[in-house]
């Protein structure tokens, strides 16, 4: 080979399969390669390519969705992906989206074929790591409404959250205990001239040393474990995982390069498991009562730090947690008809809010509605009160607090037969009063929980067929829309939060979110759009030409990337035993971030400009 | 002035009735690509060389490297290095960049065996460097002395495809931005350790497939749109 | 104090309030999610509805009118106060039960027919842009006096603080600043008032003050004024008319109808969430545009007494009774820069006569007395409401508050009508017909360059104007009321009219209308390019061209209704739905309140 091309080859050796190669066949292997760039947001396989190819990720990211738009799996360095339609159907339908450029190397299949046929060991790990990722896929496609978020593709590094406690090892075995003790931890770590040299644990202190009787004042590297087995910071969690099951160690001291960072214990895995999406709904519908409602809904802040560290999108999360409210809500309703009976007469639970818009966090307080048939006698509404009252104290308990504005299925006025419910939207659709614009973001947004859908859908098509291109309604929507305006000054300068409690942070929930998802809402009445969620009401918005591909583009990326910002600051207050807010320090970013995030609000003030100038009497209120 | 308006194969085909030299015959004889075809359709040779100094009238080539690229993919399997042998001694900063050393250039082949085989790669293709200047000046004198001829082909610059950019954003820009290290950083491509004439060209080949996507993410861009 | 540094300090204290309150209206909603706001009162709409509706042309150029034209100039008071009961009873409630309050949409929605909405949206452009020149001159009048400058220099400045004040879009609509628009202009228009008629009559009420007897004397205030206009030659005051009762007429309707269609006007009618309240805001505001309204005649006939004694101080005829030139008062020397004064000393003595050298009777007395022609070569109508304080000696902060007022009748209307402009250009016409694929950043683009293109292009007619700013609207309203108003009635009241004839109509309506104001005001207004002349022996039954709109409006009528029995009919639903519209508010489910 060409001595020049060491580069590329010292790069395919380090990764999996092709560390198994030889060096023949490594030296070989460069010349064989074409190198491709893809910019972020392209797809591929594309024309340009042959179909059939290995890609191997040298820089970037890719992320793998399948026909329904799910994330089968997240590629990165050094990964590989197969396209190839006639080995398997199932990664045909994938499609790769770089979520980052991504300069990728392309090996040819025929040369693939070369390799797997010369070298067992390289095929048999190949074939397994392309075979996990189907597996992966299919699992994925049968448990539909949940979503795994790959918890096992986890870092390690995010689960060790604390520094570990290090000693030399010339410490003594007293000195070591009474650390331990001083500092509440089971387990430190040994150096010897800043090197790794051992771990000790509480455990060696009793077999090692209490047990046989040696003396406290004995150096620690008697008793410690030597020649540890450690993982670096950027291993996955199932790997991490995987070796401590074979080894049967409880403790893991986790490497970057070559200095410690933490510690994993079995307990760390345990708990982090326990909190993954899957096992929580499996967890809530096999709970049989409010308590053990409220004990799992207690994970879920946990969670939410978890899935921030996985790298999961805002609008992913938001799907994860709405649809674990749902599932509570459902579990919480059946519980009520076990109690109280089934329902005298068809009713539908619809949810509300952010909620309804699959754009829920972890604990935000409960938007909710009761859709009755009309047949609803006036007897029947003990029933409803009391069924309404339960699944809302329930929610309260699992701390969705009551709704401040009291829009909630337990008040009377919103647990109605669906001739109110006509009745109501008409009305507040032709007498746009503010309190009906306050309504607006609670009830325009809704959608079925439990129940009979059927009578939600009869709503919903009353309603948009009276708010499409109803210029009066849709103008003193646009109007509420702007109330919230971006916090982004004539100079392009960020305008801070004015009172005490929240000095010189940045409100990006009401002058970031709201804003986007306001005018989304808007755009979907005015057209007449059935989607609740804002990015799928902007994607239906953009197919129906009421949007700009451009601002179609902007308006999602803004939302995705204040959405980003705001799990990301909420998982750091979190970490920190805070209760999570949307009042962003502008300190917490950097200056690529900052200049972002005003690219992102001067998207959503011209989006409001723009809305303004079409609906000049708006801002006449 | 003519050649501009009537383009590069007007003067490629003039060149070629003029010319005497049965190598330059056989290198113009290919038609260059059409400017109006799409980019993707376009074999392009990305090619860097390693010289002894800036000035072609003095100094000489060390070494050249070579990457075909074709549909847009950088095509390792026609990637080339050769050293070139010369008389005299490598000055010491050449030796610091470009670890080469005297030894190394004994098992090179003289620039005059090279340059055919170099000027058969490029018939009828697209050059593509990154400040293009040093590679076609040395070309060009090379021909001049073997064959007493001009050297013409199309040719991309990454540097004045980047340097263009800054300036249609109006965005003021340092030289030391348009160094093709820092161009590579501006698109989050890695760093290579490695200086040498080939690792420059896939380096250089990859930043302008960078470029074209970021100037057309639907593929859909013209030759003219990249051509100096 | 001195008056430009006082008149700074009015105009820049109301610019400062209307900003602040703008700024404070939208950061005081943001906080409050779960405590909606209870809504505007009635009679605060009332006020911001009467803001919006009364433009430099009630503010500055009513007055005037009324002061050259005496009793001839009501029709403008009569026209405008009863379009706007028109539009409150006949139109407003069903576009409102439509949903739609955009004319254009409501058209296009109802003629089923993206043709007859682009031809909607071209009359309307057309009358809006005739209606802002209106504006640009109240406001060029204004900043010329404010900043004592020449009048074209007073438009520059004029439009591009509108421009400004227009783009920066948000400050313009909120109805507390618009309230606060009105407190401004009513106090500025009603305290000069009220001095003067106390001066006069020694009445502090002015719309009293006119019908008593003056404050020396016993002859009435009316007579009074007719004496001394008539001695000079003038018609006299009460009894003077525009043309032909027909033409008053004509002009009366024109306005009223005129009134009906223009965008900025039927917004304010939706701005209210509720019916109800949308009854009372109209009434509201009928009463606040009335407080103006009546007391217009009182200022106009003041000014003309006022400015009459100025000038001539003795019994005419007499030598010493013509003031001296060199003396004229300080007011006198401020209109002269501006250029809206002219004094051409005709005869060279060195005094001033005014007096009406085309009535030929007095003409020939005039002569006898030595004089040469009316030496008052150029009064514009339009300085006569900022004029008046100067002109009755009033204190100095009095005059920087008509100022004031003035600017901000001019520039709430001025935004209002250039937004909606600039929404219809951009929206209706590029993103509607030309470029559907238009991004919102590049629509957002088009309508600021749409709206400057109208500023530009109203300050070139405010800088050769087709006529005094009222006229100029009335000429507006004359467009509007000939394609606009018969479509929306015949809309609303006729299903049997279909497309074509609409369309057919709103074209015959508008070209009629336009080819009259044309042929006898030039075409596009450039002087010397008319062809019949402007002179009532050449006008049709003697309506001027002014009031032309409302024959206009009868031709579409009747080309619509011709028409429509020609060709085919409307189709069912659309006939449904504008049976739907009629069934008054109230009688159905979904429309209960």
């Amino acid at each position: 080979m060409e001595i020049e091309l060491i580069e590329i080859r010292d790069f395919i050796a380090q990764h999996p399969p092709f560390d198994t190669l030889d060096e023949t066949a490594l030296n070989n292997l460069p010349k064989k390669l074409t190198i491709r760039y893809f910019r972020q947001g392209s797809v591929f396989p594309d024309a340009l390519v042959e179909t059939k190819s290995l890609y191997i990720v040298r820089t970037g990211a890719i992320e793998l969705r399948n026909e329904h738009e799910q994330l089968i799996d997240k590629l990165a360095e050094g990964d590989i992906y197969l396209v190839d339609e006639q080995v398997d159907k199932f990664s045909n339908k994938l499609k790769g989206i770089c979520v980052e450029d991504s300069l990728v190397y392309l090996l040819g299949y025929e040369d693939l074929a070369l390799l797997q046929n010369q070298y067992s060991e390289f095929n048999r790990q190949f074939n397994q790591s392309i075979n996990e990722r189907l597996r992966h896929a299919v699992e994925l496609t049968q448990s539909a409404d949940m979503r795994d978020l790959s918890a096992m593709k986890l870092e390690v590094s995010g689960l060790t959250d604390r520094l570990p406690v290090i000693v030399d090892a010339a410490t003594t075995i007293q000195d070591a205990a009474i650390l331990m003790t001083s500092e509440h931890v089971s387990s430190i770590l040994v150096t010897s001239k800043d090197k790794l040299v051992g771990l000790l644990t509480d455990r060696d202190i009793r077999t090692r040393c209490v047990a046989t009787g040696l003396g406290y004042a004995e150096s620690v590297s008697n008793i410690m474990s030597k020649e540890l087995e450690t993982v670096l910071d950027k291993t996955l969690l199932s790997d991490a995982l995987l070796s401590m099951t074979r080894k049967k160690i409880h403790h893991l001291p986790v490497m970057k390069g070559n200095k410690p960072i933490g510690i994993l214990t079995t307990s760390d895995v345990i708990r982090h498991l326990s909190t993954s999406p899957t096992l929580i709904a499996t967890d809530i519908y096999k709970a049989n009562s409010v308590d053990a409602l409220k004990k799992i809904s207690a994970l879920l802040p946990e969670l939410q730090l978890q899935l921030s560290l996985s790298s999961a999108t805002a609008k992913h999360i938001g799907e994860v947690f709405s649809s674990i409210t749902d599932a509570i809500t459902c579990r919480l309703l059946e519980l009520a008809e076990k109690l109280y009976g089934a329902a005298p007469v068809d009713y539908v639970w619809a949810a509300g809010g952010s909620q309804a818009r699959n754009e829920q966090t972890s604990h935000t307080d409960q938007d909710n509605a009761l859709i009755i048939s009309d047949k609803l006698q006036p007897e029947h509404d003990e029933y409803f009160k009391k069924l309404a009252d339960f699944v809302c104290d329930g929610l309260d308990a699992c701390g969705y607090i009551y709704c401040p504005g009291d829009a909630m299925a337990s008040n009377s006025q919103w647990r109605q037969p669906l001739k109110i419910w006509i009745k109501n939207f008409s009305h507040w659709i032709n007498s746009p009063e503010p309190k009906a614009l306050m309504l607006s973001s609670i009830f325009f947004d809704l959608r079925p929980v439990y129940g009979t859908f059927s009578l939600f859908n009869q709503l919903q098509d009353t309603v948009l067929k009276q708010t499409k291109k109803n210029e009066l309604f849709i103008s003193h929507m646009v109007g509420n829309a702007l109330t919230h305006q971006p916090p982004l000054g004539f100079f392009r300068n960020f305008v801070m939060v004015q009172d005490d409690k929240h000095k010189h942070t940045l409100d990006i929930k009401h002058r970031g979110v709201v804003p986007i998802v306001d005018i989304a809402r808007v755009i979907a009445l005015d057209n007449g759009i059935n989607a609740t969620n804002t990015v799928e009401r902007l994607d239906a918005a953009f197919e129906c030409n009421a949007l700009s591909a451009e601002m179609h583009g902007n308006l999602i990326d803004a939302l995705e990337y204040i959405g980003s910002l705001r799990i990301r600051h909420q998982a750091k207050q979190i970490r920190a035993g805070l209760s999570p807010d949307n009042y962003l320090p502008p300190d917490e970013l950097t200056g690529l971030e900052k200049n972002h995030l005003k690219d992102s609000f001067s998207i959503i003030k011209t989006m409001q400009q723009f809305f303004e100038s079409r609906y000049p009497s708006s801002s006449m209120r | 002035m003519l050649t501009a308006l009537l383009g590069k194969n007007y003067a490629r085909r003039q060149l070629l009735k003029k010319t005497t030299s049965a190598v330059m015959k056989e290198y113009l004889q290919k038609p260059f690509p059409n400017k109006k075809d799409l980019i993707s359709d376009i074999e392009i040779v990305s090619l860097d060389f390693e010289t002894t100094g800036l000035n072609p009238e003095k100094d000489s080539i060390v070494s050249i490297g070579l990457v075909k690229i074709s549909k847009l993919g950088i095509n390792l399997q026609s990637s080339s290095h050769q050293l070139i042998s010369t008389n005299e001694n490598l000055p010491e900063t050449s030796v610091v960049i470009h670890q080469i050393t005297d030894n190394q250039l004994a098992n090179g082949i003289n620039i005059d065996a090279a340059l055919p085989n170099l000027l058969k790669i490029l018939s009828g293709k697209v050059l593509l460097a990154h400040n293009m200047k040093t590679e076609l000046g040395f070309i060009n004198k090379m021909c001049h002395k073997l064959y007493g001829t001009d050297f013409i082909i199309p040719v991309i610059d990454t540097q004045f495809l980047a340097k263009r950019s800054f300036e249609r954003q109006g965005r003021p820009y340092k030289n030391n931005e348009l160094r093709l290290f820092n161009l590579r950083q501006s698109f989050n491509m890695p760093a290579y350790k490695a200086h040498n004439a080939l690792m420059d060209a896939i380096a250089t080949a990859e930043l302008f497939l960078a470029m074209v996507q970021k100037m057309s993410p639907e593929n859909n861009a013209r030759l003219s749109d990249f051509l100096s | 104090m001195e008056l430009t540094t006082l008149t700074y300090l009015f105009v820049g204290t109301t610019f400062a309030l209307y900003i602040g309150i703008a700024i404070w209206a939208r950061a005081s909603t943001t906080s409050e999610f779960y405590v909606a706001g209870k809504g505007i009162h009635p009679v605060a709409n009332g006020m911001a509805t009467a803001a919006d509706w009364m433009s430099a042309a009630s503010f500055i150029s009513m007055a005037g009118l009324i002061a050259f034209n005496g009793y001839g100039a009501s029709v403008f008071l009569m026209g405008w106060t009863g379009g706007y009961v028109l539009l409150a009873l006949l139109l407003a409630p069903y576009l409102r039960k439509f949903g739609k309050f955009t004319v254009p949409e409501f058209i296009g929605e109802r003629y089923y027919s993206r043709t007859a909405r682009v031809v909607a949206v071209i009359c309307l452009i057309l009358a809006s842009i005739t209606y802002v020149i209106g504006q640009m001159k109240g406001i060029g009048v204004a900043f010329s006096r404010f900043l004592e400058t020449d009048y074209d220099t007073g438009l520059y400045i004029g439009m591009g603080i509108v421009f400004i004040y227009s783009v920066l879009g948000g400050m313009k609509g909120i109805t507390y600043t618009q309230i606060a628009q009105y407190c401004v202009l009513i106090f500025a228009y009603t305290v000069p008032a009220i001095f003067i008629s106390l001066n006069i009559t020694g009445n502090p009420i002015p719309q009293l003050g006119i019908l008593s007897t003056m404050a020396e004397g016993n002859t009435y205030m009316m007579d009074k004024l007719n004496l001394v206009v008539s001695e000079l030659g003038f018609n006299e005051y009460t009894t003077q008319v525009l043309g032909s009762k027909l033409n008053m007429f004509a002009y009366t309707l024109t306005l009223m109808i005129g009134t009906a269609g223009l965008p900025h006007v039927i917004i304010r009618f939706f701005t209210v969430p509720k019916v109800k309240d949308a009854r009372a805001t109209a009434g509201w505001a009928l009463v606040f545009i009335a407080i103006l309204y009546t007391t217009a005649p009182a200022v106009g006939s003041m000014a003309r007494l006022n400015l009459m004694n100025t000038i001539q101080t003795g019994p005419v005829g007499e030598v010493t009774a013509n003031i001296e030139y060199e003396n004229r008062p300080q007011w006198f020397k401020n209109w002269e820069s501006t250029g809206l004064l002219k004094f051409e000393d005709k005869n060279g003595d060195g005094r001033i006569q005014y007096y009406n050298d085309k009535n030929a009777d007095f003409a020939a007395k005039a002569d006898s007395f030595g004089w040469k022609g009316n030496e008052m070569v150029k009064v514009d109508r339009d300085i006569m409401v900022l004029a008046n304080p100067e002109i009755a000696n009033l204190p100095n902060w009095v005059i920087a508050l008509v100022v004031a007022g003035g600017l901000a009748a001019a520039l709430s209307t001025a935004a209002g009508l250039l937004l909606a402009i600039a929404s219809s250009i951009s929206h209706d016409l590029l993103k509607g017909i030309f470029r559907p694929d238009i991004s919102e950043r590049e629509e957002l683009m088009a309508g600021r360059i749409a709206m400057a293109g109208a500023i530009a292009m109203a300050g070139y007619f405010g800088l050769h104007p087709p006529d005094f700013a009222a006229g100029t609207v009335a000429i507006a309203f004359g467009l509007a009321a000939s394609s606009i108003f018969p479509a929306l009635m015949m809309g609303i009241f006729n299903k049997k009219v279909n497309r074509t004839g609409a369309i057919a109509g709103m074209i015959t309506g508008i070209s009629i209308t336009m080819l009259y104001v044309f042929q006898h005001k030039g075409i596009m207004f450039i002087p010397g390019t008319s062809f019949l002349g402007d002179m009532s022996p050449s006008w049709f039954f003697g309506i001027s061209p002014n009031a032309f709109g409302c024959v206009g409006a009868l031709a579409n009528f009747a080309v619509a209704i011709g028409v429509s029995k020609m060709t085919a009919p409307v189709p069912d639903h659309i006939q449904h739905l504008v049976e739907d519209i009629r069934i008054p508010a109230g009688s159905g489910a979904a429309t209960e309140h």
